[in-house]
Order: C-alpha cells, then sequence, then structure tokens
C-alpha cells in the first residue's frame, strides 16, 4: 500500500490551498503536522479521493486514484475525518455497521459476515461490552473512538485520521493514539494529521510538515522535529516558543 | 416496566434484518387482510362474506347488464377504494421514511416540506386551466411539477442555502405550504363554478370518496415502479446518516443518490396527491413507529412502513366510511387530528434531545 502524490495543486476560491506536492507515502506509519489553515484537511481530502485535485495526479498502489470506482477506493483506504456528525436513535453496534456498506453483501440475510466484522471492530476499541446502548449516550471522545471503530469495519489497508485528537481531554486522546499505533501493528498504514506535535511526536514514526499548503519537511519524526523547523512552520516568534518546554526536543 | 419494555425491543433490535423483514412482514399483512375483509364487509350497504366470495368468483363469468346493485357496490365502489388506501399508504409512509434519512431530519414528512401542496397547486391549476380534461395524464403530470418545484425548493433551502438543520427545513416548508395554498385559495375564489369549486376544496383535505378504477391504474405503476427502486436504495439511506464526506469516503455517489431518492418519492407523493389530495402526516407517524420497534436500518424502515402504512390508511379510511355512516368523515382529516399532536410530541422530543447535546 502506497500513495504517490505528483505535483499536486488545489484551489479554492482562487486561492492556493495546496501548492505543487509532489511525496510518496510508502511508511506505515506517516503523520502531517501544520498550522491552522496550512492544507492537512484537504490533503487527507485528496488522499481519500473524495475531493479531486485541481491538476496533479494521484497514485494508490501504483493505479490513478481518479480511475479507481468509488466502491473499490471504499474498500482500501478509510478515512475518520475531522467533522463531527449527530447521529442519533443507532446502537453502536447499528452505527459500526454503516462502516461495512462497501463491503456488503446482498446475499449474507442474515449478517453473518457482517456481525463478525463489526464485534472484532468494536473489541479492538474495546466497546464490545456495550454494543447495544444508544450512541446518544456517548461523550465526545467516545464518540470519537466509535467512529475508528466505524472505519475499521471498513475492513481497508490503509485509514487516514484528520485531526483525530482535537477537542478531546487528555486521557481520550491518550486513548485515540495507543488505538492508532495498535492499528500500525496490526499492519495497517495510518496517515495522521495534527497541528500538535507533541501527539505526532508519540504515534507516528514518519513526519511530513505541511506549511502554507507546501510540504517543508519530510522523514523520520526525530528528524524532522527540530527547534528550527517548529519555529518555521509555526510561525513561531520568540515569546511564544520560550514558552514550549526544551525538554520537549530532547527525548527526540 | 419501562425497562423490560426497553429489554424486548432491544431483542427484536438484535434479530438480523431479514428476521426481522419476515417477522414483521407476516404481522402487517395478517392484519392488512382482517382489515381488508372488514372493510369490504360494512358501510351503508352490508353485505355478508358468503355474498362477497360469491360475487368475487363470478367476476370472470358475469357480463355487464348481469352484475346486480351487491356486485356493483363491491367491485365498483369498495375494492378500488380500499385498493387505493392501500397504495396511497404505502407511497406516503415511504416518501416520508425515505425523505427523514435524505434531509438527515427526523422531522421531514411530504406534508410538512410543502412537497404534498406543491403537488396540490399543480393539480388545481390544471383544473383552473381547464387542460385536465385534455387527458386523464394530465392532471398528475401537473401535480409532480409542483411537486418537484416544491421539493427542490426545499433541497436548496435546506442544502444550498446554508446548513441543515431542523428549524430552517420546517420554517422552508411551511412557507412553501403556505404559499401553495394561497395559491389554492386564489384559484377558488377566481372560479365561478360551484362545480369547480367543491372539486377544487377536495385537494386542501384529501379523500377516498371519490374513488374510481382510473384513479388505481394511476397510481399503481408509480408504486411499481418507484417502490423496488427505494428499497434497493435503503442500504444507500442508511450511509447518508454521516456526513456527505464520511458517505463519500465509504464510496457512496451522494449527490446522485440524493437526486434520484428525491425524484423517486416526488413522483410517489405527487400521484398520490393526484388521485387522494392531500392527506396529512402519513409520512411522519408510521416510519417512526417503524423505527421504535425495529432500529434506523431502512432496509427493514422502508419496506415495512410500506406494509404498516397501508394497513394504517386501510384503517382510518374504514374509520371515516364508518363512524358516523352514512355520513363521511374526509380521510385527511383523520389523519390530521392524529397526526398534528404526533408530530408536535415529537418536536417536543427532538427539542429536548437537541438540548442535552
Amino acid at each position: 500500500m502506497s500513495f504517490s502524490l505528483l505535483n499536486i495543486n488545489y484551489q479554492n476560491n482562487n486561492k492556493n490551498i495546496l501548492n505543487d506536492i509532489s511525496i510518496d507515502f510508502t511508511e506505515k506509519s506517516i503523520g502531517v503536522l501544520g498550522h491552522n489553515g496550512s492544507g492537512k484537511t484537504t490533503l487527507m481530502k485528496i488522499l481519500s479521493g473524495i475531493t479531486k485535485p485541481t491538476s496533479g495526479k494521484v497514485e494508490f498502489d501504483k493505479k490513478n486514484l481518479k480511475h479507481i470506482s468509488d466502491l473499490d477506493r471504499a474498500k482500501n483506504i478509510g478515512y475518520v475525518q475531522q467533522d463531527r456528525e449527530y447521529v442519533i436513535g443507532f446502537t453502536l453496534y447499528e452505527y459500526v455497521e454503516l462502516g461495512t456498506f462497501p463491503n456488503k453483501n446482498i446475499l449474507d440475510f442474515k449478517n453473518n459476515l457482517d456481525s463478525k466484522v463489526i464485534d472484532k471492530a468494536l473489541d479492538i476499541v474495546g466497546l464490545l461490552n456495550r454494543k447495544d446502548e444508544l450512541v446518544d449516550n456517548l461523550s465526545g471522545g467516545e464518540m470519537q473512538i466509535l467512529r475508528i471503530a466505524r472505519v475499521l469495519a471498513q475492513n481497508t489497508k490503509v485509514i487516514l485520521f484528520d485531526e483525530p485528537t482535537s477537542n478531546l481531554d487528555l486521557k481520550n486522546a491518550h486513548k485515540v493514539s495507543s488505538l492508532i499505533k495498535k492499528l500500525n501493528s496490526h499492519g495497517i498504514q495510518t496517515i495522521v494529521t495534527s497541528h500538535d506535535f507533541r501527539i505526532l511526536k508519540d504515534i507516528s514514526d514518519f513526519l511530513c510538515l505541511l506549511k502554507n499548503g507546501v510540504i517543508v519537511d519530510f522523514g523520520k519524526t526525530k528528524d524532522v522535529l527540530t527547534h528550527e523547523n517548529i519555529i518555521n512552520a509555526f510561525e513561531l516568534l520568540p515569546e511564544h516558543y520560550s514558552k514550549i518546554d526544551s525538554n520537549e526536543f530532547k527525548d527526540l | 416496566m419501562l425497562s423490560i419494555s426497553r429489554r424486548n425491543r432491544n431483542k427484536l433490535r438484535n434479530l438480523s434484518y431479514f428476521d426481522k423483514l419476515l417477522l414483521l412482514s407476516i404481522l402487517c399483512l395478517s392484519f392488512t387482510l382482517l382489515l381488508v375483509i372488514l372493510s369490504v364487509r360494512s358501510g351503508p350497504v352490508s353485505i355478508n362474506f358468503a355474498e362477497i366470495l360469491n360475487i368475487l368468483i363470478n367476476i370472470l363469468n358475469s357480463s355487464e347488464s348481469t352484475i346486480d346493485m351487491n356486485s356493483q357496490i363491491i367491485l365498483n365502489i369498495r375494492l378500488p377504494r380500499i385498493i387505493l388506501a392501500i397504495l396511497v399508504g404505502i407511497s406516503l409512509s415511504v416518501s416520508g421514511a425515505i425523505m427523514q434519512g435524505l434531509f438527515r431530519n427526523p422531522m421531514a414528512d411530504p406534508s410538512i416540506i410543502g412537497v404534498s401542496s406543491g403537488a396540490a397547486v399543480g393539480a388545481v391549476s390544471s383544473i383552473a386551466l381547464g387542460i385536465y380534461s385534455l387527458s386523464l395524464i394530465v392532471l398528475p403530470l401537473m401535480a409532480f411539477l409542483g411537486g418537484i418545484i416544491a421539493a427542490f425548493t426545499v433541497y436548496f433551502i435546506s442544502f444550498v442555502s446554508g446548513r441543515n438543520s431542523l428549524v430552517s427545513l420546517i420554517l422552508g416548508g411551511l412557507a412553501i405550504s403556505l404559499f401553495a395554498n394561497s395559491v389554492i385559495s386564489m384559484i377558488i375564489l377566481a372560479s365561478s363554478e360551484y362545480g369547480e369549486m367543491s372539486s377544487i376544496l377536495f385537494w386542501l383535505a384529501g379523500g377516498l370518496e371519490s374513488t374510481r378504477w382510473d384513479h388505481v391504474f394511476l397510481l399503481f405503476p408509480i408504486v411499481l415502479i418507484n417502490l423496488p427502486i427505494l428499497i434497493f436504495y435503503s442500504n444507500k439511506l442508511n450511509v447518508l446518516a454521516l456526513s456527505d464526506d464520511s458517505a463519500k469516503s465509504l464510496g457512496l455517489n451522494v449527490s446522485k443518490t440524493r437526486l434520484i431518492l428525491l425524484l423517486s418519492t416526488t413522483a410517489l407523493t405527487s400521484m398520490a396527491v393526484a388521485v387522494s389530495g392531500i392527506i396529512a402526516f402519513v409520512g411522519i407517524i408510521i416510519p417512526h413507529i417503524v423505527r421504535l420497534i425495529t432500529g434506523p436500518d431502512n432496509r427493514v424502515v422502508i419496506p415495512i412502513s410500506a406494509l404498516l402504512g397501508s394497513l394504517f390508511l386501510v384503517f382510518t379510511d374504514y374509520l371515516a366510511r364508518t363512524i358516523f355512516s352514512p355520513t363521511e368523515i374526509r380521510l385527511g382529516i383523520i389523519t390530521s387530528l392524529v397526526g398534528a399532536p404526533f408530530f408536535i410530541y415529537l418536536l417536543i422530543r427532538q427539542r429536548t434531545t437537541e438540548v442535552v447535546q
């Protein structure tokens, strides 16, 4: 599983969101770090295939993403998106079942195949014992974890996470990041965006640094996460970075 | 007590969708059959069961001239009326269930979002312009035109012009309904003939009392084409409960699915309005009851709503005919009397869950 981007541009209302991006994502665990508005979400939408770039080519497993059908794409690429929908009236099980849509077999009347996949997804995220509860009662953090279970039920080789830990408290953020690492160990490629280098430092082995729609650095996380890179990418002034504990860089 | 009923509900909810379908279809169909038998028997002229059977058996080997009074009543008045009740019930409740998923809004219903009123304006205009007598198909076609204009207006209000909220959809629907009703009132005031006036009034509060076989033949093909399409799309409708981006990432062509569902439900609603006038609230009552029992899986909700909707309309039409027999109450009035309080209850419940969120 690999993504290969060639001269990707994306414009919206005559504004350049992504500028001539060319990069290969072949590593198992990749983070995309950038300031708000740096183009992280647009990049993820283009990788997931739900947004078409203005120009340029995206290849997934050496095939042009444009020529892969919607359903085949959905069987390979999962996407935990940033916008949070409110779904009410579903049980946890019923909600996760939505993820089986691309693989649904209309002849499987008894849902035998599906229920195995759904139970496994709920088990991985640790919500199996609550599968008959209604999603209406979940907290924001639990809902985010359930959303990951839904994408797991999609059974894909790649999962894209857009700001998976923003809006979560420390405990739930930790749960989500250890979940993402667990997926890596199950052989799933993960690409995770964040504006917070502390999170990505934990999750990702490789890091891509994005600034104003341009990739400024890509490599092993510990090589990319330097003081200078962070200050440059986030345009920090001395009064900002004096507040960042320089110890945070020492253990890298 | 509550906890017991909740546990039982969960037991049914945990069945596979096929088992739910089988169980509930058998239940609905047997009740519908009972009601149909009861309904054929009763009316100002009561006809016993043996005679009904006799009439039905003799359809084939009796010529027009030998048909007596009772067979006239059964074959040309009661039977088409009951069959039309079934077809209208299917059309309205399935349209309601689809629209609730389509607009991601539990309060959507063809009468509430204004599609029924739009169709009524189309139908009434064809009468006022005098073009309805050109062909049997003119009035339904005009109804569809009116319905589709209303549907796309509401669609625009709810998706294009900003966020899709409960309030904007209901207010948009209200505006369209009020506009449509004033157009109809205007046409009534402008018409000089009493006969024309009273035939227009029919569309404001619908009913089945003037049903002929023609009406059945108009609605039947529309149901026959659209019901399988909508059942086929019910799995895709499930995914539309998620945000557009999530639905797309699951491989769904969101705009194409929406367009097909909108056209198909508008066709069903408009044709139902063309043959029976506005019968309000059926599309909101039935799917909500079904969801309460089965959960939100549309693969179950759509077909079972069709069955329960037809059961409901055969029942309410039976009431409309028999409560004050031989005087009839308009069917549309009964459904509104039941539906409006139910709608208000849902609205209050909806508000409380929104506040909790």
